[in-house]
């Protein structure tokens, strides 16, 4: 059918369709509704903008720790005493101290609570370690809780939490000084797990402890969740106020310690040697210096000493604390220019690390250092640690424990090496979230892991050109996206009900993000924000509002459809490009129109008799006889006569002189049709492929999505004809299924697919190469 | 030498590891009638479900025989039943991610619609429920155009779909 554009008809098809919004329940249900519901009111501690308030407050605790290694027996003795100032305008008549060592009691809640089953498949190991589990006679045994004036203190313990009565109210501006003498049992963490411990290696009779969690640790109190004594189950992490830390640490005379905060006593606990190394070290900030070297190590793990030496730390406005030691350590060290500011970079490890340890640790901590200070603010802690630790990898302030060994003839392969680089990344990029931008752990997983991985990814990327993240990149998270819906909770989730925990606050949030800075608000823009929130809430303690707010407040892009969508729903992408309608204004002039016409008929398709019978049948009646002949046999529907000219004629006198230049430009008009079958509003992507073969992109805002949230028409006035369009063309949106973003339709070939198509031989990329190798050389 | 006897896989446990979930996808080829399988597991969980194997994929010492171990496993934890009667599947390839953290695993059944028989289609899936206690597997079925979206746990291991017309 012909289409005549007049003039009003036009400016009807410029519009977006526009078809009601669903309004079962009389309610708005807009995917574009604002989150006043979702979010807490602005107050005076925290304001609408996303910044702290005028009257933002914060807790302050300040420990003094002493405790000693007993190697034989792994037990940690200790003793502390803690300082907790009242910065809150309220009286305080208790306080909460947090016993996590106790989530490894016998009949602990979060032993109780993690639900298991047993059926016929389950393998020995895993029974053995459902027994070691069991049998294991972890948590706190509290020897006494005095005030400073060894008076006892009224206490009581509901499993990971601890209730001190206060002898006195506590007021805004006071401080309540106490002790607690305590020990615990080390876990092995090979056997049972666990975020601390220790691993044994059975050849020497050695093992590298890494401790955390290893002292009684004042629980939140603010004015979000009053005190934050949510019991540790195991999952949801840590929510810890800032202060000052003196730790004294007793361990046998031969082990290196590495821990949170700046060694006091150099000159007592290493040699001359080592300390000359150091300083040099201090001064080096292009590679690693060797502090202590492998070979150094591995004599020195040859013997035991029966002697016990102390090494004093001292940390200051740290939320926590955490240590390793041990006989096999070697230790390199660099220094990192932070803003004119030298930090040092230290990696201790076994020689069990090498090769890689040595090349990469120190290097990449120092290069996290960097890309992380330029993306959120500058590192200011004097010291960042990265331990070798197998199979885990944990955080603490300047500390953390990392995965990442050799083969033991010394090979590795290309999982090992970027598995332990990312984990180092990782694991460093904690110390700004959550160790400096100290959001609630114990509420919300995903405020640190999220925030850390999308960083994370940044990082890799810069650490080497296409380095293989895991996390961050768009088409990383569909499958996990187009999941079974009953698999998957709204990032929104406290950190203990959280299904698919990587995928959800890792993986979501960090491509959440990426998907913010790439597509939806820029890189510019985005990053401004994101700094300003990183700087807004260093050394305090943000909640998702905060965050929400400040990404809006920084850079005049409301984000509150998206924070919506992909924080609170479990909705995924799928936008379909369903139709492309294409239309040429009628030029009105039976000459041009009546050719056109002429043409589509010629060329219309044709049933086969027809063809044939156009040869076959040499002459028809009203061919050979004239008296056949009436007016229809020799009808031209597509010949112009003296009438429609007049009409024509008529036509154009009746434009205005725009509306001929419309009439004279020729241009294509293409209504494109879209579908949201996944129910995450995004932005639309396109790319346009002309006749000429040169293509053209339009990327359109997720507002076109603001009135029907379900299908939209949209035109595009185009000079040349279109042969393609493509949906979503640089996989940005993480739309879960290609196979509706093309016009005309396309199937994107499975991954199934393409393996099946390629040229494969069974070995592996290294396997090949030495064998390479082995020809060249012969 | 120390061989480690346990990896991590209890939830008391880290902060960056993964967290026991595998991917398959079966996918039906209208045009060649073939079942296309997809499994996407992590390396780490099937190198500790087959620890007595030392697989050691990826690196220069692999297990020459990996192949014919991961063929087998599957075999045994992924069964496919067409009409109650369990269907074998042909070996095709693995294959490691981009990201090195996973492989996939891919097998074939030819012919699986032979004949439009198809009435009923059960999976019993079990990978990895020996060795972890929280495992999670999703299995898409995209058949024609019909998708279906399951998870199976330790507890709920087998399940049945029906088929639309």
């Amino acid at each position: 059918m012909k289409l005549i554009l007049k003039k009003t008809n036009l400016s009807i098809l410029l519009l977006f369709l526009t078809s009601l919004v669903c309004a079962q329940d009389n309610l708005n249900n807009s995917k574009f509704k604002q989150l006043y519901e979702e979010l807490p009111t602005p107050n005076v501690y925290r304001t609408a903008s996303g910044a702290p308030g005028h009257e933002y407050y914060q807790q302050k605790a300040d420990y003094e720790i002493n405790v000693e290694l007993d190697e034989e027996k792994n037990i940690l003795k200790g003793n502390e005493i803690i300082t907790y100032t009242n910065n809150s305008p309220d009286v305080l008549n208790y306080l909460w101290i947090q016993l996590d060592q106790n989530v490894r009691a016998k009949n602990s809640h979060g032993q109780l609570t993690s639900t298991n089953s047993m059926n016929n498949k389950m393998s020995f190991r895993n029974i053995k370690r459902m027994h070691d589990r069991m049998d294991f006679d972890g948590g706190f045994k509290l020897e006494e809780v005095k005030d400073t004036y060894n008076n006892d203190l009224s206490y009581i313990i509901n499993e990971t939490m601890m209730r001190i009565e206060l002898p006195k109210s506590l007021r805004k501006g006071q401080s309540f000084s106490f002790k607690i003498k305590y020990s615990y049992n080390i876990n092995d963490r090979m056997k049972i797990g666990g975020r601390s411990g220790y691993e044994y290696f059975e050849k020497e009779g050695n093992a590298i402890y890494t401790i955390a969690q290893f002292f009684p640790r004042m629980a939140v109190y603010n004015e979000v969740e009053g005190w934050q004594n949510k019991q540790f189950l195991g999952r949801g992490e840590f929510t810890l106020p800032f202060g000052d830390y003196k730790v004294n640490i007793t361990v046998p005379s031969d082990h290196i310690v590495a821990a949170t905060g700046e060694l006091k006593n150099a000159s007592s606990v290493l040699n001359k040697n080592q300390i000359k190394r150091w300083e040099k070290a201090k001064k080096n900030f292009i590679d690693p210096v060797i502090i202590v070297s492998e070979e150094e190590a591995k004599e020195n793990e040859k013997e035991k000493s029966k002697l016990k030496k102390t090494w004093t730390f001292e940390a200051k406005n740290v939320r926590d604390f955490g240590w390793a030691s041990s006989r096999k350590f070697i230790w390199d060290a660099m220094a990192v220019d932070i803003s004119g500011k030298t930090v040092m970079a230290y990696s201790y490890y076994p020689k069990e690390g090498n090769p890689l340890w040595e090349q990469y640790s120190t290097r990449v901590v120092a290069h996290t250092l960097k890309v992380y200070s330029e993306y959120t603010i500058d590192y200011i802690y004097p010291q960042a640690t990265s331990v070798h630790a197998k199979s885990i990898g944990m955080e603490y302030p300047m500390i953390c424990f990392n995965f990442g060994r050799p083969e033991s003839d010394g090979t590795y392969s290309k999982r090992t090496k970027y598995g332990m680089i990312g984990v180092i990344i990782h694991e460093v990029g904690h110390n700004f979230f959550p160790m400096i931008i100290n959001s609630d752990e114990r509420q919300w997983t995903w405020m640190d892991e999220g925030l850390n991985t999308f960083v994370q990814y940044i990082t890799e990327q810069e650490f080497e050109r296409n380095y293989p993240s895991r996390r961050g990149p768009p088409n990383n998270i569909v499958e996990y996206m187009k999941g079974d819906k009953s698999g998957i909770s709204p990032i929104m989730t406290n950190s203990e009900s959280i299904l698919q925990f990587g995928n959800n606050a890792y993986g979501k949030p960090a491509t959440a993000l990426n998907i913010l800075r790439e597509t939806v608000m820029g890189r510019e823009l985005f990053d401004y924000s994101f700094k300003t929130y990183s700087e807004r809430w260093a050394f305090k303690h943000p909640t998702p509002a905060d965050f929400f707010r400040t990404m809006e407040d920084a850079s005049a892009v409301d984000l509150d459809w998206f924070w919506r969508g992909w924080f609170y729903t479990n909705d995924h992408v799928d936008i379909s490009l369903d139709k492309v309608n294409w239309f040429k204004i009628n030029t009105g002039n039976p000459e041009i129109e009546n050719t056109i016409s002429k043409n589509q008929e010629e060329n219309k398709k044709r049933y086969i008799g027809i063809s044939r019978n156009k040869s076959s049948i040499k002459k028809t009646i009203t061919e050979i006889d004239d008296q056949s002949i009436d007016f229809y046999t020799t009808y031209d529907p597509f010949k112009t006569n003296i009438l429609d000219e007049e009409d024509y004629n008529k036509y154009i006198k009746n434009l205005d002189e725009d509306e001929k230049e419309i009439l004279k430009s020729e241009k294509n008009y293409y209504e494109l049709n879209f579908s949201n079958i996944g129910g995450l509003v995004m932005p639309i992507i396109l790319e346009f492929t002309f006749v000429d073969l040169t293509t053209e992109v339009v990327r359109i805002p997720a507002e076109i999505w603001k009135k029907n949230s379900n299908q939209i028409k949209k035109v595009f006035i185009l000079d040349k004809e279109i042969v393609k369009v493509q949906l979503d063309p640089f996989l940005e949106t993480a739309d879960v299924n290609l196979n509706n973003n093309s016009w005309p339709a396309r199937n994107e070939p499975t991954r199934f697919q393409i393996y099946k198509g390629k040229d494969r031989n069974n070995e592996n990329p290294m396997q090949r190469a030495i064998r390479a190798e082995e020809k060249s050389n012969e | 030498m120390f061989k480690s006897l346990i990896y991590i896989v209890l939830p008391l446990i880290l902060s960056f590891h993964d967290f026991h979930v595998t991917h398959t996808t079966l996918h039906y080829n209208s045009d060649l009638e073939n079942m296309e399988i997809t499994i996407k597991v992590a390396i780490d969980d099937l190198e500790a479900s087959l620890y007595n194997n030392e697989l050691r994929i990826g690196t220069s010492t692999e297990n020459i025989l990996s192949d014919e171990i991961i063929k087998n496993y599957f075999n045994t934890h992924l069964n496919i039943y067409v009409n109650n009667k369990i269907i074998n599947y042909k070996w095709i390839g693995k294959e490691i991610s981009e990201n090195l953290h996973d492989i996939y695993i891919y097998f074939e059944i030819k012919n699986f619609n032979k004949n439009k028989k198809l009435k009923s289609l059960t999976i019993e899936n079990t990978i990895f429920i020996e060795t972890t206690n929280n495992q999670t597997n999703i299995v898409l079925i995209e058949l024609n155009n019909n998708d279906y979206n399951l998870t199976f746990t330790k507890d709920l291991n087998k399940q049945n779909i029906k088929l639309s017309k």
